[in-house]
């Protein structure tokens, strides 16, 4: 039991890393807090729902897993471009609202286009079903979340130590002067960004839709939840970013067992206590 | 009313300020004759939601602080003042002087530990300890009836009316408009506002930003917990929702749309957005495009919001009138100073 | 023999591996005029960073007036009467020229947590004085960020005098100031150091406004000190002249 938990806690925590890298690395080449980040999630799990839906099966996740991230991704560029970009160098404040005003309109978009009931999206059949292990039986699709999660954090280790848009990337986060001085068009650079971190947390929509089912207000919710992944383990690392992910994961999964009513609260303070020993999250860049 | 005047504005009498004011208190006190009880409802909620977003601007506008968790003391208000009578017998207007104290000290509290973080982090901390507090309200249904909500809280007879509502909130309003304008017209308020422009030089001052700082999250927090309890007085009930996250958006909205830069921004903002969002939502039914539409629109193109806006536009009709510019004036209309005045880039 | 207002004493402060001020030693007089320079990274605002509090040092120690300020907080130090003027101009930028300077007052007279009162018209005399020393007085109530840059400086000294400091330190006040701009802002920083009786301890690129301006002159060079003397003795220190003077026109 505890064990199965465990692995819920796991997979969990894979769906968190997905939508909080996201999250993390805009906030670390861009320093701006995307609110709206929970609204990519939403949205890629509803595009998924009438991919998937529409072609059916197997093959119609298939196609929603290439499809989604890219249609979210082409979307959040040409939001950035009309919403952010007239912004940067201003307040911060305003940035932070404006990815506010962005959330709303999402939120209605979507209700416009999906209605307000509930969508289910449903896993391709191979990934359906429990898997046997020393008498134990775990949900195959479970597995299957923690595998992605970690080719997806590789992938994404891969891009960002060895691509010229990974080194790109890391000179934005720990070196902003300097981007421009060594002949970086930053503003296309944070175009690309913020495409792939919306196009991250669509994939985080859509796997973690299988699990649970597809509606409005999960822009909120899991934008709670990514927060605190992220202020924990840090914004701008994507090693804090796994480690938050891990921590907030196995929490809540663990503390449903014991105290159901409290799992999100322990969360919270966790994230608290975090801040309170160290203001930037474990492995979080200073402010400046 | 600009925080920066000229000379020749204080001397007189009947400031275009003044004048605005004033109108405005007369057609308050005009209303009940002339509009229904479904609208003095409007107008109450306007109210409430003016006083709310005025307290927010003590900590966006005048310190510059974001804080998601002022939602959560605006519920803690609402339900300070539901809970000593639902378990305690009191009179609704006994919890109504209490409220303010109470989300006060929760506000305190959370500034406390949301302070110890960086300015940034620190806008992420209260939407924390904001949603905490909201966990705790839904989840402890013994005492506050989780999602059901408190409601048909009874209100002393003489209030029961809705003109005489009216009218108590709106003495309520005045009130805290008052104390509120008071306090930020006094040096405390001048400091506020060095901090949101210039936190380290007012370090380098001699005074204890920090402290500063909390001292303003406390005093907005505690107005809001008082328009919270406008809230439960208004409606004779409370329920979770008011202290989700997302009712601290609304004075972050309606300062947007009104100006952070100024006392009267919230209030302008809270009556148009309030009648705004009353008259569209009953037509359409996809409010929050519009607002994030229309948000989007003021950041983009009016950074200092509706009020700031007509300031430029009367100074520039002003020295259009006046000729050869007379002296100096802060609000220059024309070359495109138009914004928050936050030139100096925040970290 | 007078008691030097300012005592540095192996001041070091290491930020991940580099020494930008490294067992810095030298004092300075009540009354004196005290210029610090070197070349670029030699560590001069660094050690002004260290002198406000706004750094703490790995090591070594400062006294102001006696009382040792090692580690203290800026806004303890401010209050003991030091007080710094930025290279980069620190104002507040929306916020009027009275109002920069009156809020110096405010917090020098302790006044800044009056929740009563009207804030517009308080200590109008003061501040009025002060503008007038610096030249700002027709520019009062101008938003502070719609300043030239020579007068923002001006500003910028404005409210370090407000708070009536007894040292002041000077980062660069001449950047990026046209000759004449340069010679006038000197000739006020002098004024004004002679009428209130202030120490001054400023850092400059320009050798014309140090040799013009200060009395003794430190050298640093990466993060240590390489000369302490008299603008003669330091013209004439053959060191100096290598690391530093050799590439520089000496008026």
């Amino acid at each position: 039991m505890l064990l199965l938990q465990l692995l819920t806690g796991l997979s969990r925590a894979a769906e968190l890393f997905l939508v909080a890298a996201g999250l993390s690395l805009v906030f670390g080449a861009m320093r701006i807090v995307n609110i709206a980040h929970g609204s990519f999630y939403m949205v890629g799990a509803f595009i998924a729902v009438t991919i998937a839906g529409t072609i059916g099966g197997s093959l119609g996740f298939i196609a929603a897993v290439i499809a989604v991230p890219l249609i979210v991704g082409a979307v959040a560029a040409v939001t950035e471009y009309v919403a952010l970009r007239p912004l940067y160098g201003k307040e911060h404040l305003l940035q932070l609202l404006a990815t506010f005003a962005l959330m709303s309109i999402f939120h209605d978009v979507v209700r416009f286009t999906w209605g307000e009931r509930p969508h289910r999206l449903r896993a391709p059949e191979i990934l359906s079903g429990p898997v046997e292990w020393s008498g134990f039986f775990f949900p195959r699709y479970d597995i299957f979340l923690i595998g992605a999660a970690v080719v997806l954090a590789f992938g994404l280790w891969a891009l960002l130590a060895k691509t010229g848009l990974g080194r790109d990337i890391r000179a934005a986060v720990s070196e902003p002067q300097m981007l421009q001085l060594v002949g970086v068009n930053v503003p296309r650079l944070f175009t690309v960004v913020f495409a792939l971190g919306a196009a991250l947390a669509a994939m985080g929509g859509l796997v973690s839709s299988p699990r649970g089912t597809v509606l409005l207000g999960m822009d909120v919710e899991i934008i709670i939840q990514a927060f605190a992944v992220v202020i924990i383990g840090g914004l701008g690392s994507l090693r804090g970013t796994a480690v938050g992910a891990l921590l907030v994961g196995v929490v809540f999964a663990m503390s449903i067992l014991w105290v159901p009513k409290a799992a999100m609260a322990m969360v919270f303070l966790i994230m608290v206590a975090v801040l309170l020993w160290r203001p930037e999250g474990l492995f979080g860049i200073p402010e400046r | 009313m600009s925080r920066v005047m000229s000379s020749a504005q204080k001397d007189r009498l009947f400031t275009p300020a003044r004048i605005g004011w004033s109108l405005l208190l007369l057609v308050a006190l005009l209303a009940p004759l002339v509009v229904g009880e479904r609208q003095l409802f409007l107008l109450m909620t306007v109210m409430t939601l003016a006083v709310f977003a005025t307290s927010y601007n003590i900590i966006l506008g005048y310190t510059g602080l974001v804080s998601f968790a002022h939602g959560a003391f605006y519920g803690v208000g609402a339900y300070s003042t539901t809970l000593v009578w639902l378990h305690l017998g009191w009179s609704p207007l006994l919890g109504f002087a209490l409220a303010p104290f109470v989300s006060g000290a929760v506000a305190y509290i959370s500034g406390l530990v949301a302070f110890r973080a960086v300015r940034l982090y620190f806008a992420l901390l209260t939407l924390g300890i904001g949603q905490l507090i909201y966990i705790i309200v839904f989840q402890w249904r013994s005492v506050t009836h989780g999602d059901d909500g408190i409601h048909g809280m009874d209100l002393p007879t003489l209030l029961m009316p809705a003109t005489n509502r009216y009218y108590f909130l709106l003495g309520a309003t005045v009130l805290a408009l008052v104390l509120m304008a008071i306090s930020m017209r006094s040096p405390l308020g001048a400091t506020l506002q060095a901090i949101r422009e210039n936190p380290d030089r007012v370090g380098f001052l001699g005074v204890k930003v920090k402290r500063y700082s909390l001292a303003a999250f406390t005093l907005g927090g505690a107005f809001a917990g008082y328009a919270g309890a406008m809230f439960a007085l208004m409606n004779r009930g409370s329920f979770p929702l008011l202290m989700h996250w997302t009712t601290s958006a609304e004075p972050i909205f309606v300062s947007l749309i009104g100006g952070l830069n100024s006392f009267a921004g919230p209030l302008v903002g809270a009556i148009v957005l309030g009648l705004l969002r009353d008259y569209i939502t009953r037509h359409f039914l996809y409010w929050s495009a519009v607002l994030g539409v229309v948000l989007l629109v003021i950041i983009l193109r009016m950074p200092g919001g509706i009020v700031e806006a007509s300031q430029n536009l009367s100074g520039w009709v002003r020295r259009r009138s006046e000729g050869n510019g007379n002296g100096s004036r802060s609000e220059e209309a024309g070359n495109g100073q138009a914004g928050n005045g936050q030139e100096r880039d925040d970290q | 023999m007078t008691e030097p207002l300012l005592k540095v004493r192996d001041l070091t402060v290491n930020f991940g591996g580099l020494w930008a001020v490294n067992g810095v030693d030298f004092d300075v007089m009540p009354g004196e005029r005290r210029a610090v320079i070197g070349p670029n990274g030699a560590g001069k605002t660094t050690l002004f960073n260290l002198l406000t509090g706004y750094y703490k040092p790995s090591r070594g120690s400062f006294a102001f007036n006696g009382q040792d300020l090692t580690g203290k907080q800026t806004h303890r130090i401010a209050k003991v009467g030091i007080a710094r003027a930025f290279q980069i101009t620190s104002i507040f930028p929306a916020l009027s020229v009275f109002r920069n300077v009156q809020l110096a007052r405010l917090a020098r007279l302790g006044e800044t947590w009056h929740f009563w009162g009207v804030v517009e018209g308080q200590h109008r005399e003061d501040v009025a004085l002060i503008l007038e020393d610096t030249g700002l007085s027709p520019l009062a109530g101008e938003r502070a960020s719609h300043l030239s840059h020579g007068d923002q400086r001006a500003l910028e000294l404005a409210i370090s005098l407000a708070m009536e400091p007894r040292l002041l330190l000077l980062d660069e006040p001449t950047a990026g100031m046209a000759p004449e701009e340069t010679t006038q802002t000197m000739r006020l920083v002098r004024r004004i150091a002679e009428q209130r009786n202030l120490t001054l301890l400023f850092c400059e690129h320009d050798m014309e406004v140090v040799f013009d301006t200060a009395e003794r002159i430190l050298v640093m060079n990466m993060g240590r000190v390489l000369a302490d003397g008299t603008p003669e003795e330091i013209r004439a220190d053959p060191e100096v002249k290598r690391v530093y003077l050799g590439d520089e026109e000496v008026a």
